[in-house]
C-alpha cells in the first residue's frame, strides 16, 4: 500500500511539473497567442519551390506571390470570362486581334527592397521597362520559366518562328505585343502572368547589373540563383516581411498600394505539416484558413461545438480539375474504342466517389471544368453496367479462348491476353483504393490489372517515354482549357505535351485547332462542347471524377466567397467582422 | 607520442572511409528510379512542361549531364556514329518514318543495318515492337529524333569534330546530313559563338569576340554611312560610356545608340589600337543593337545556301575551340576520372564548398544545413543533457536499490518507454497535451509563438521552452530509458567487483564506495554512448519534427529526399558521416582518459 502511495505520488509530481511549465509557458506567450484581429492566418501544407513567380510554377508558390506580385490585368472571380484591369489601365486589339497595345497604369511604385548586402533599393515607379523585362526573362531559353509553353511554338521549324510574340516599348506606359498568328488565349497569355521589378532582378547581390542583354546565357546564370528568388518586391497590397522556409511566410500591409488597401495589417502562412494539428489549430481559431486535405478529419469534425456554434465554419467546394485512368491508346488492347468503352463501364465510379471520397467529388464526363461554359453538362456518364462491359469486350472479338479466366485476342498472329499494368502515384491510400476496385471489377469482365505504384519522377518519367499501359491521374483546369496540347494528334509524338496517351481523332484536331482562332465566346463553347463529345465517344480516359475540396476558416471572417475559378479563394476581400 | 600517432592514424583512416560512404550513398540516389528534375512536373491540363532547353540548363547547372563514375567520351570513335546522328536530325519526320519499313528489313552489313544497331543502342522502349508495328511508326519516328537529341546532349563537346568533319565537305555528305550535323551540333554546344566579353572583360576573349563580329561585318553589303555630326556625338557617348562609374549607370547609357550606329562600333571593336575596355563596350553595344546575328541552327527544311552559310559559322567556332575540343592525352586520361558527376561531387565535398541545391532557388546547401542546424541542435542538446543528467543517476539510483520494488518499479517504467516509438509519444502527448481533448497546456507546433520576435529575451526563452517541451520530452524519452537501463546494468557490473567488496570491508561509508569507488568505472561504458551524441544532435528527428512542424534537420533530410535534391542530400550524409567518424574518435579518446589501463600504444610499447 505504502508502496502504491508512493508511485502515485511520484506520478502525481510529473503531471504537476508538466503542468507548471505548461502553464508558465501558456502565461508567458499568451499576448502573443492571442487572436490578433488585424492579423489574418493561413495555413500551407508544403512548402512553395520559390518566391520567383517567373520560375516557380506549384500551388504554395502561386498563393504567396498572388498578393505581393501583380498581373496586368485580374480575372473577375465573379464572371471568370471577363478580364479587369489591374497594372494595365486599359489595352486594345487591332481587327485581326494580333497587336495588342497595353497602357500602364501610372503612379505604381514597386516596394523598396534590401539587397543581401544590407543596402536598400528604394521604391521606383513601374514602366514598361519592367514588363518587357519580365517577358525578356520568360523567352529567355536559359531560364526555366513556368509560362514559356504560352509563347512558344512546339513545331516551328524555324528558330525565328519559335516564339509567338514580340514586345515593342512604345514609352515609359505604352507597349504593343504583337502574335505572329492569331491565339484565343492570347490576350490572357500575355495579361495574366505577374510582372517582376527590372531594377531588383537585374541586379546581383552587391546590386550589380548581371548582364547587360537579358537574352543570355550569363544573365540566366545569375537569374536562376537570385537573390530575389527567396524575397518578394512587388507593387501588390501587402510586402514581405520575413519567409522562413518550412515554417511561415509574413506579409505586411503595403501602405503605398496603389489600389484598395489590404483588410488586415498582416498576412502570415503558417506552415503545418501535420494534418490533424492543422484541424486542430483550426478548431482552436489559432488559424484563420485552412484547406483540409484530409476528408475523414473533416467529416468527422462537421458537427464539433466549435462548428456548431459557428465559430469555425467547416465547408466543401468545388476545384477546377478532375481524376482519370488514362489509356495508352498505342498498346493492342486499349487501341479499340469498344474495349475502352468497355472498361469505363466497369468501373464504379459512384461507388468510388462514395466509399473512398466519402461522397466529397462529382462524377465527370469530359476534359473541362464542370463549373464552366466549356462543359457539356447534357453528357451522361456511361452507366456502370458488367454485362454491358462483357458484351463490349465479346464483339471487340476479346475472348477467353485458353479458358484461363483472361480474355485474349490474336493480334498480328500472335495471342495478346487482356492484362495490364496499372501505375499509380505511391504515397497515396486514395489511389490504390480506387485502383483496388478497379481491379476487382475488370478481373469480373475478364481483364487483369497489376497495380504499380511509383514515385511521381518516375511516374513523369514513364510517361514522357510513353511507357505505360494505363495511368490514373489527375489535372487542375484552367478557366479556358486550351485542349490543343492535350488533345491535337500532331502532340502524341513530342516529348514535353501532355498528349501522352496518344489520342488521335482528326475532328477533334480540326475542332481544337479551329478554337485556337474562334474569338467569338458562343462559337468557343459549341467547339467546347463538340470536343467535349468527341472525347466522350473515344473514351481515350475514363474521367472519373471531380474531387471536392474541404477547407475551414474561422467564423470571424467575412465575405468569404469560394469560386469556380482556381484558386477559388481571393483573400483580397476577407475582412474580420466587427466585434470578432 | 602514442596518442598522437593514434589520432593521425584515425583521422588518415576517415579519408577512405568517408570516401566509401559518399561513393555508396552517390551510387544509391543513381539507383533510385526517375529523373530528378523531371519531378518538378506541370499538373495544369494544357500546360506544357518546362522546354527541353531549360530541362537542360538546369541539368548542366546541376552537372547531371555528365557520367555517374566514368567519363570515356572523348576516347568514343563518334566518327562512324556521327553521319548517323546527322541522318536523324537533318530530315523530318515524314521522311524518317518513309525510312523505316527499309530499316526494319535491312540485311546485316548494310548502312541500313549500321543506323538500326545503332537505334538499338539508345534504349528506345519496345524498340524492336514498335519497329515492326506499321500503324505507329510516325510516333517511332519522332521518338526516334527525340532519343537522337539526347545522346547528343550526353556525348557533349567530345563529338564536336567528328560533326564538324561531316560539314567540311559538301560533295561527300548529301543536304539533309550537313542540315542534321548542324542541328546535332546544337545540341553538342550551347552558345558556340561569342558576341560580347564576360563580366570580367579578358584578352584572351578578344579573338573570339572580333572574330564573329568581323564575319558578320564581312557580309554587310553595303552599309549605310553614318553622318559626321552623328560620329561626333557618338565618340562623346562612347567616351561616357568607357567612364561609365557602375553596370548600371553603363545599362542608362547604352539606351542612346540605335541600330544604324553599328558601322562606328565594329569599326571600334576591330581597332588592333582599341583598348580592352574600348572593345568591351564596343561588343556591348553590337550586342544589344544587332543581337546575335550569326545563326547557327538550321530548319530541317533548310536550303543549300542557308546550310553553307551556316556551316561557315560553325566552322569559326571550331577554328576559336579546337585546342579545347581536341585536349592532350594527359587531359583526357585525367577527365575519365575527374570529368563526372561523381567527381564533382566528391570536388564540392571535399572542399566544402556544397554549392546549390536542386531546388528552384538553387539556394546554397550550406545556408539550408546551416539553417536546420541552428533549429535541430539547441533542441537535440537539451534533450542530450536531460538524458545524462536524468538517465545515469536514476540508473545507479536502481542499482544501488537493486531488487528493491523501487528498482523493479523505475525498471518497469524505462522499460515502458523503451518500448514506446517516438512518434507514438509524440501523437499522445499532442492528443493530450495539446489538442483539448483533455487539455491545452502546450502549443501544437512550430518553436515560437506569432510576433515572438518582439518578445523580451527573458519572455523569448521562455516561449522557447514552451514550445520545445513536448518535442524536447519525445526525443528524450527512447534514450533516456536505454541510457538509465545501460548506467544500472554497468553500476551492476561495477559494484560487484571485487575492489568493491573489499572497500565495503575495509568499512568505507556506502555513500562513498558508490560516488567516489564504483561511478567512474561505471560511467566508462557510458562513453560508448557519447559517440551517438554529436551525430544525434546534427541529424535530429524526422518523426518529431514533423509532427510538432519544427523545420529542423529531419525535415531538411526528408523534404531533400521527397524533392530529389542530391546536392543537399549528399552533403548531409557527408558531414553526418565526419560527426559519427569523429565523434568515435572524441569517445575513444575520452575512454582512455577516464581509464588510464587503456592506451593508445601497440601491445609491445605497452608492455
Amino acid at each position: 500500500m505504502r508502496q502504491l502511495l508512493a508511485m502515485t505520488r511520484i506520478w502525481l509530481v510529473v503531471i504537476e511539473l508538466t503542468w507548471l511549465v505548461g502553464l508558465a509557458g501558456c502565461g508567458a506567450s499568451q499576448a502573443s497567442n492571442t487572436v490578433r484581429p488585424d492579423v489574418l492566418r493561413i495555413a500551407y501544407t508544403e512548402e512553395a519551390e520559390s518566391l520567383n513567380p517567373i520560375t516557380s510554377g506549384d500551388l504554395t508558390s502561386g498563393l504567396f506571390q498572388d498578393c505581393v506580385y501583380e498581373s496586368l490585368a485580374l480575372r473577375n472571380m465573379h464572371d471568370p470570362d471577363e478580364l479587369l484591369p489591374c497594372l494595365a489601365e486599359k489595352w486594345e486589339f487591332d481587327e485581326e486581334r494580333l497587336e495588342y497595345t497595353i497602357h500602364l497604369r501610372r503612379g505604381v511604385m514597386w516596394q523598396a527592397i534590401k539587397l543581401p548586402n544590407g543596402v536598400e533599393l528604394p521604391p521606383r515607379e513601374l514602366t514598361m521597362r519592367d514588363v518587357k523585362f519580365t517577358f525578356d526573362c520568360i523567352l529567355n531559353p536559359h531560364i526555366p520559366a513556368s509560362r514559356r509553353g504560352d509563347f512558344e511554338d512546339l513545331q516551328a521549324t524555324d528558330a525565328s518562328q519559335r516564339y509567338k510574340i514580340k514586345l515593342d516599348v512604345i514609352d515609359s506606359h505604352t507597349c504593343k505585343i504583337r502574335w505572329n498568328q492569331r491565339y484565343f488565349l492570347a490576350e490572357e497569355s500575355i495579361l495574366m502572368g505577374p510582372i517582376i521589378p527590372r531594377h531588383v532582378f537585374s541586379v546581383d547581390a552587391d546590386g550589380e547589373l548581371i548582364s547587360l542583354d537579358f537574352s543570355s546565357k550569363e544573365f540566366a546564370d545569375g537569374f536562376n540563383v537570385h537573390w530575389a528568388n527567396r524575397t518578394m518586391c512587388g507593387t501588390g497590397p501587402l510586402r514581405v516581411e520575413h519567409w522562413r522556409r518550412n515554417e511561415r511566410l509574413s506579409l505586411a500591409r503595403n501602405a503605398d498600394y496603389w489600389g484598395e488597401p489590404f483588410h488586415f495589417k498582416r498576412l502570415v502562412f503558417v506552415c503545418e505539416p501535420n494534418s490533424f494539428s492543422l484541424l486542430q489549430k483550426l478548431l482552436h481559431q489559432e488559424l484563420d484558413w485552412a484547406d483540409i486535405d484530409q476528408k475523414d478529419l473533416y467529416l468527422q469534425n462537421r458537427h464539433h461545438p466549435e462548428v456548431e456554434a459557428g465559430r469555425v465554419v467547416l465547408k466543401e467546394y468545388n476545384y477546377p480539375g478532375y481524376r482519370y485512368l488514362g489509356y495508352n491508346l498505342r498498346r493492342p488492347l486499349l487501341h479499340d474504342k469498344l474495349v475502352r468503352r468497355a472498361l469505363t463501364q466497369a468501373i464504379p465510379v459512384e461507388q468510388i466517389i462514395q466509399v473512398v471520397f466519402n461522397g466529397l467529388a462529382t462524377q465527370v464526363t469530359g476534359p473541362f471544368a464542370n463549373q464552366s461554359k466549356a462543359y457539356d453538362q447534357s453528357i451522361e456518364p456511361l452507366p456502370f453496367d458488367l454485362a454491358a462491359a462483357r458484351k463490349l469486350l465479346d464483339q471487340a472479338g476479346w475472348v477467353d479462348s485458353n479458358h484461363n479466366g483472361t480474355r485474349d485476342k490474336i493480334v498480328d498472329g500472335g495471342r495478346v491476353e487482356a492484362v495490364l499494368n496499372l501505375t499509380i502515384e505511391a504515397n497515396s491510400s486514395q489511389y490504390l483504393s480506387v485502383a483496388q476496385i478497379i481491379q476487382t471489377n475488370w478481373r469480373q469482365i475478364g481483364v487483369r490489372v497489376d497495380i504499380t505504384p511509383v514515385q511521381q519522377a518516375l511516374m513523369t518519367q514513364r510517361m514522357r517515354a510513353k511507357d505505360f499501359d494505363a495511368v490514373l491521374l489527375g489535372w487542375s483546369l484552367a478557366w479556358h482549357a486550351d485542349p490543343y496540347n492535350t488533345w491535337y494528334s500532331g502532340n502524341a509524338a513530342l516529348p514535353d505535351t501532355s498528349n501522352t496517351i496518344g489520342y488521335s481523332n482528326p475532328e477533334v484536331d480540326k475542332l481544337v485547332t479551329e478554337l485556337r482562332v474562334t474569338f467569338d465566346k458562343k462559337k468557343q463553347r459549341e467547339i467546347y462542347h463538340r470536343v467535349h463529345r468527341l472525347i466522350y465517344d473515344d473514351q481515350p480516359y475514363t474521367f472519373l471524377f471531380s474531387e471536392k475540396q474541404t477547407c475551414g476558416y474561422h467564423g470571424r471572417l467575412q465575405d468569404v466567397h469560394l469560386y469556380a475559378v482556381a484558386p477559388c479563394v481571393d483573400y483580397r476581400e476577407w475582412s474580420a467582422r466587427p466585434g470578432r | 607520442m602514442g596518442m598522437t600517432m593514434y589520432i593521425i592514424r584515425r583521422l588518415l583512416l576517415m579519408i577512405p572511409t568517408i570516401f566509401g560512404v559518399t561513393l555508396i550513398s552517390f551510387l544509391i540516389m543513381q539507383l533510385a528510379p526517375g529523373d530528378p528534375l523531371l519531378s518538378q512536373h506541370s499538373s495544369s491540363q494544357g500546360e506544357r512542361e518546362t522546354s527541353r532547353d531549360a530541362y537542360l540548363v538546369q541539368k548542366r547547372a546541376l552537372g547531371l549531364d555528365k557520367p555517374v563514375l566514368l567519363n570515356f567520351n572523348a576516347w568514343r570513335d563518334y566518327h562512324r556514329t556521327a553521319p548517323i546522328v546527322a541522318h536523324y536530325l537533318g530530315r523530318p519526320v515524314d521522311e524518317i518514318t518513309a525510312e523505316l519499313p527499309a530499316l526494319a528489313a535491312a540485311a546485316p552489313g548494310t548502312v541500313e543495318a549500321e543506323r538500326r544497331e545503332f537505334l538499338a543502342a539508345l534504349k528506345i522502349p519496345d524498340w524492336h515492337k514498335r519497329l515492326e508495328d506499321t500503324e505507329h511508326q510516325p510516333a517511332l519516328a519522332q521518338t526516334i529524333a527525340d532519343f537522337v537529341q539526347v545522346w547528343c546532349e550526353d556525348a557533349g563537346t567530345s563529338a564536336v569534330p567528328a560533326m564538324v568533319s561531316l560539314l567540311d565537305d559538301p560533295q561527300a555528305h548529301d543536304l539533309a546530313t550537313r542540315r542534321g550535323a548542324i542541328r546535332a551540333l546544337n545540341h553538342l554546344v550551347s552558345e558556340p559563338l561569342v558576341y560580347s566579353y564576360s563580366r570580367e572583360p579578358k584578352e584572351a576573349e578578344t579573338a573570339a569576340v572580333t572574330a564573329s563580329w568581323r564575319l558578320w561585318w564581312s557580309r554587310q553589303m553595303q552599309p549605310e554611312q553614318i553622318a559626321p555630326e552623328r560620329i561626333a556625338e557618338l565618340r562623346q557617348a562612347f567616351a561616357e560610356l568607357i567612364e561609365a562609374p557602375s553596370r548600371m549607370a553603363l545599362m542608362e547609357g547604352l539606351e542612346q545608340f540605335t541600330r544604324g550606329d553599328a558601322p562606328y562600333f565594329i569599326e571600334r571593336l576591330l581597332d588592333d589600337s582599341a583598348s580592352l575596355a574600348e572593345q568591351n563596350i564596343a561588343a556591348i553595344v553590337l550586342r544589344l543593337y544587332i543581337g546575335k546575328p550569326l545563326a547557327t541552327d538550321v530548319a530541317v527544311t533548310a536550303d543549300e545556301a542557308t546550310v553553307a552559310e551556316v556551316t561557315e559559322h560553325w566552322q569559326l567556332y571550331y577554328r576559336l575551340a579546337h585546342d579545347r575540343l581536341t585536349p592532350p592525352l594527359a587531359t583526357r586520361l585525367w577527365n575519365i576520372v575527374a570529368d563526372t558527376q561523381y567527381a564533382n561531387m566528391v570536388w564540392r565535398l571535399a572542399t566544402f564548398n556544397f554549392g546549390p541545391s536542386a531546388l528552384k532557388t538553387r539556394e546554397p546547401v550550406s545556408e539550408r544545413i546551416g539553417r536546420a542546424v541552428a533549429v535541430s541542435a539547441p533542441l537535440m542538446l537539451i534533450s542530450e543533457a536531460l538524458i545524462y543528467l536524468i538517465a545515469v543517476p536514476l540508473g545507479i539510483f536502481c542499482a544501488v536499490r537493486r531488487g528493491q520494488w523501487w528498482d523493479r518499479f523505475i525498471s518497469f517504467v524505462l522499460f515502458m518507454l523503451y518500448s514506446v516509438p517516438t512518434f507514438v509519444a509524440a501523437m499522445i502527448f499532442l492528443l493530450i497535451f495539446c489538442y483539448g481533448t483533455y487539455w491545452t497546456l502546450f502549443p501544437m507546433s512550430g518553436l515560437h509563438s506569432e510576433g515572438a520576435d518582439e518578445l523580451s529575451w527573458g519572455e523569448w526563452l521562455l516561449d522557447y521552452a514552451w514550445h520545445a517541451f513536448l518535442p524536447v520530452v519525445c526525443l528524450s524519452l527512447f534514450s533516456l530509458a536505454s541510457t538509465a537501463m545501460y548506467a544500472r546494468a554497468s553500476m551492476l557490473e561495477v559494484v560487484s567487483a571485487d575492489y568493491i567488496r573489499t572497500a565495503r570491508a575495509k568499512g568505507v561509508p556506502e555513500r562513498r564506495v558508490i560516488w567516489h569507488h564504483a561511478l567512474r568505472n561505471a560511467l566508462i561504458p557510458l562513453i560508448t554512448l557519447f559517440a551517438d551524441f554529436l551525430p544525434a544532435m546534427l541529424g535530429g528527428s524526422v518523426l518529431v519534427e514533423v509532427l510538432f512542424g519544427i523545420p529542423g534537420m529531419g525535415r531538411l533530410s526528408s523534404t531533400s529526399i521527397e524533392q530529389k535534391d542530391y546536392p543537399t542530400l549528399m552533403a548531409l550524409v557527408y558531414i553526418d558521416a565526419i560527426v559519427v567518424l569523429v565523434s568515435l574518435l572524441i569517445s575513444d579518446i575520452l575512454y582512455c582518459v577516464a581509464d588510464p589501463r587503456i592506451t593508445f600504444g601497440n601491445a609491445t610499447e605497452a608492455e
